[in-house]
């Protein structure tokens, strides 16, 4: 059993991020920890693990146990086999350049002979499913396949405790899908599984218990059984309500009887499935043309023969999978590459870009220098717009001495005010709660320009992104309005099941009513 | 990326790290003792020629790789011909010795000679092998860890500052010292904050917790490295004795 104590914990600077926490885990439970930005989330996953003084310095009260074990007094490295932990990004916590070595590298430290440790660690590929890629080197993985990877290295442990801090933040759906379906093969393994997360969608089949958490309390502590009857607190606490509940009220509120079978719902087959990309050229109205355009790395990857445009003043959504050619095509818009063959007509003048890692695009040493660098600001300008984004404060701050939502903001609030007209985002939301995301929408709501977003979340994209884009293996899957988007081609990218299943189901049921109110069959997936 | 490792089933990836590294220390010494010109030409011409059919090196990008270096040693060449004496030619009123011509193009030979040789070394050999040789010649597995890191992180570090790059463009930064000076300072403040995320990784997987760890392969001295070093011992001797 893992219990903690009155836990309470503030930064050097006096903050209080975790405030009197108590609760125990017994073997067999799989608790979501769940909370807004900034509730203090990671930091009890780090407090879990015993690390966040000696890793942060402030000052830490309380006890936390693992069975008879104080976790704080061990130390991490010596807790290692007991309690395992995946982090939000999967490429800082792959430390080898092999699948096996990775797998095998937790036995070998722990000393394991060495027999043990090929048997062990392909055992462990084995129970999640993934022994195809033992041969494969990391660099050549997916985000989701990294995520999957880490699960594995530590499930060689046999840990008895494992802890996830938002593991689906920088995934696309189909890294959502498998490391949601491997979180219910690892019940059978792990005793206690935890996952800190501000979704609650991916986990509601798999987790027992709730617990949510709010500037740095205990505010709702429920099994998942009872998630429906206290779905409406969700919103107090920024928690987007599960989509199952929003569609069934949707549906019930149309006069429909809808059943979902496991949970699960899928539209009927072939709903629409044609793209609008022939009629571009007629459309005059356009920042960008693609003609026959290929880039192609020395790999041989890269983006062949994409003609499409992209009309003035209209929000895209630029979807697929890993290395389908997304980040390609965007550098391709903005004139930062050259086409290997083709042709781009570019009406582009001032193009931005925000950068999934925000801290990358700085160069200066202050937030006020970074906002006026290379811009003739008028007086109260600078203000508005440092109030705006909430930057007031850090006004003379280093941009890198930020938080991650802060880095967020000063990017966004650099984007927009250098008079763009195309913005380029890279996964804006990605672990952003919905009162930060609905932030964001409001400031791109003033953004009248062609805006152009990577994205995969489901909360912007159909209601607030009409337009989507959808690339696949570097080619044009889909091109045109987002509520036109067959279910087959969603299929061939799998993105269904994930997000996108109840957003679309949603989108359909909305084009099915009122004129015509009728029963949807619902099917079991797969 | 010339030096990255390929997997491959050529001779050099058959030997073992640890005699491949004596081999290319064996070389080295060789070739600096080396004084003939004549001498220094053939062993470096052979010990291209080696570490191309050996390692299945491409010789394409082999002097593509070295090209910035062959205009630097026509330098070499020139400087050692002007700063020492003896009989030889003048061209446009500067004095080029024979003799210090032919030392300049010695040391050029020598250079391209060891580098050919390093690429055969470091194509062929894995990360992983790197480490666990570096480990049995007694460097604590701690320290030979961070080499083997370096090269995870490197392909991390090359993307983001491929973006860094796009996005000081667009921001028109100035190319030239601004650039460069911005450039390492959001790369290394961005990659700092992964710091805490692999320390914490490398924790709950146990790494130093004890003094030794078990190597997922055993670094064994293969037959065919014994071979390769005994025929450039055998070589040497050759030489020193008829040349």
């Amino acid at each position: 059993m893992l219990s903690l104590q009155s836990v309470s914990y503030s930064y050097p600077k006096k903050t209080q991020v975790l405030s009197d926490i108590s609760f125990s885990i017994r073997p067999g439970e799989f608790l979501v920890l769940a909370g807004p930005n900034g509730s203090g989330k990671s930091t009890l996953i780090k407090s879990i693990l015993g690390v966040t003084q000696a890793y942060n310095g402030g000052d830490f009260v309380g006890s936390i146990k693992l069975d008879d074990k104080d976790i704080l007094s061990m130390g991490l490295i010596h807790l290692a086999g007991e309690i395992g932990v995946v982090l939000q990004e999967p490429d800082s916590q792959i430390t080898n350049l092999t699948v096996l070595e990775e797998v095998t590298f937790a036995l070998g430290n722990l000393l394991y002979p060495r027999n043990e440790l090929l048997e062990r660690g392909l055992n462990s590929l084995h129970m999640l499913n993934i022994n195809h890629l033992r041969t494969r080197s990391v660099d050549t993985l997916s985000g989701g396949q990294l995520q999957l990877l880490a699960i594995a290295s530590l499930l060689a442990l046999r840990p008895k405790v494992l802890l996830f801090d938002e593991p689906l933040a920088h995934l696309d759906p189909h890294g959502i899908k498998i490391v949601v379906k491997t979180l219910e093969i690892l019940r059978k393994y792990v005793d206690i599984i935890i996952v800190a997360s501000h979704w609650l969608d991916p986990f509601m089949e798999v987790a027992t218990r709730l617990l949510v958490l709010d500037r740095g309390r205990v505010e709702l502590d429920i099994s998942m059984d009872q998630l429906k009857e206290y779905s409406n607190e969700l919103d107090k606490y920024h928690i987007e309500r599960p989509q199952l509940y929003s569609i069934e009220e949707h549906v019930r509120s149309q006069g429909v009887q809808l059943e979902f079978t496991d949970g699960k719902l899928v539209l009927p087959p072939n709903h629409c499935l044609k793209p609008d990309t022939s009629n571009y050229r007629l459309n005059n109205n356009y920042s960008v043309i693609f003609e026959r355009v290929s880039y192609i790395y020395s790999e041989g990857n890269g983006l062949f023969d994409i003609s499409a445009g992209f009309s003035t003043r209209t929000r895209y959504a630029l979807v697929g999978h890993n290395g389908s050619g997304k980040t390609t095509l965007a550098r391709l818009l903005a004139g930062l590459r050259k086409p290997t063959s083709g042709k781009i007509e570019s009406k582009i003048r001032r193009p931005a870009l925000m950068l999934q890692k925000p801290s990358l695009g700085f160069i200066t040493t202050s937030v006020e220098q970074e906002l006026t660098h290379g811009q003739n600001f008028e007086s109260g300008k600078l203000t508005r717009l440092l109030t705006e984004f909430d930057l007031e404060r850090y006004r003379y701050q280093s941009p890198f001495e930020l938080s991650g939502g802060e880095q967020r903001r000063l990017a966004l609030a650099l984007a927009l005010s250098c008079n763009a007209d195309l913005l380029i985002l890279d996964e804006p939301t990605a672990g952003l709660d919905s009162l930060q995301v609905n932030f964001l929408k409001d400031c791109l709501g003033k953004y009248t320009e062609t805006l152009v977003t990577i994205t995969h979340d489901y909360r912007i994209i159909g209601n607030y992104i009409k337009k989507i884009c959808m690339l696949g293996a570097g080619k044009l899957l889909y091109m045109g309005d987002f509520c036109m988007l067959g279910r087959e081609l969603v299929d061939k990218l799998g993105l269904i099941e994930s997000n996108l299943t109840l957003r679309l189901a949603v989108q359909y049921l909305n084009s099915q009513f009122p004129t015509e109110p009728k029963a949807l069959e619902v099917q079991k997936c797969n | 990326m010339q030096l990255a490792y390929k997997p491959g089933r050529k001779i050099f990836h058959k030997i073992d790290p640890i005699t491949k590294f004596l081999w290319v220390l064996m070389v080295a010494l060789w070739l600096y003792g080396l004084r003939q010109i004549e001498t220094v030409a053939l062993v470096c011409l052979s010990l291209m020629f080696i570490s191309f059919v050996g390692a299945g090196l491409n010789v394409m990008r082999y002097i593509r790789s070295t090209l910035v270096l062959f205009v630097g040693s026509w330098f070499i060449v020139l400087y050692q011909g002007v700063v020492r004496n003896g009989p030889g030619w003048n061209v446009l009123g500067v004095d080029f010795s024979y003799d210090g011509l032919m030392i300049g193009l010695a040391i050029a030979l020598r250079i391209f000679g060891l580098i050919a040789v390093g690429m055969a070394y470091s194509v062929t050999t894995s990360p992983q092998d790197l480490e666990n040789s570096l480990v049995r010649i007694g460097v604590p597995y701690r320290i030979s860890r961070i080499c083997y890191l370096a090269l995870r992180l490197m392909p991390i570090m090359q993307r983001d500052a491929q973006s860094i790059e796009d996005v000081q463009k667009l921001r028109k930064v100035k190319k030239g010292k601004e650039r460069i000076k911005t450039t390492i300072i959001a790369l290394v403040a961005t990659e700092l904050r992964m710091v805490d995320n692999i320390a914490i990784a490398l924790e709950t997987r146990g790494f130093g917790l004890y003094k030794t760890r078990t190597e997922l392969n055993d670094v064994k001295i293969s037959r065919t490295g014994l071979m390769l070093l005994a025929l450039t011992l055998i070589c040497m001797w050759l030489q020193h004795a008829y040349l």
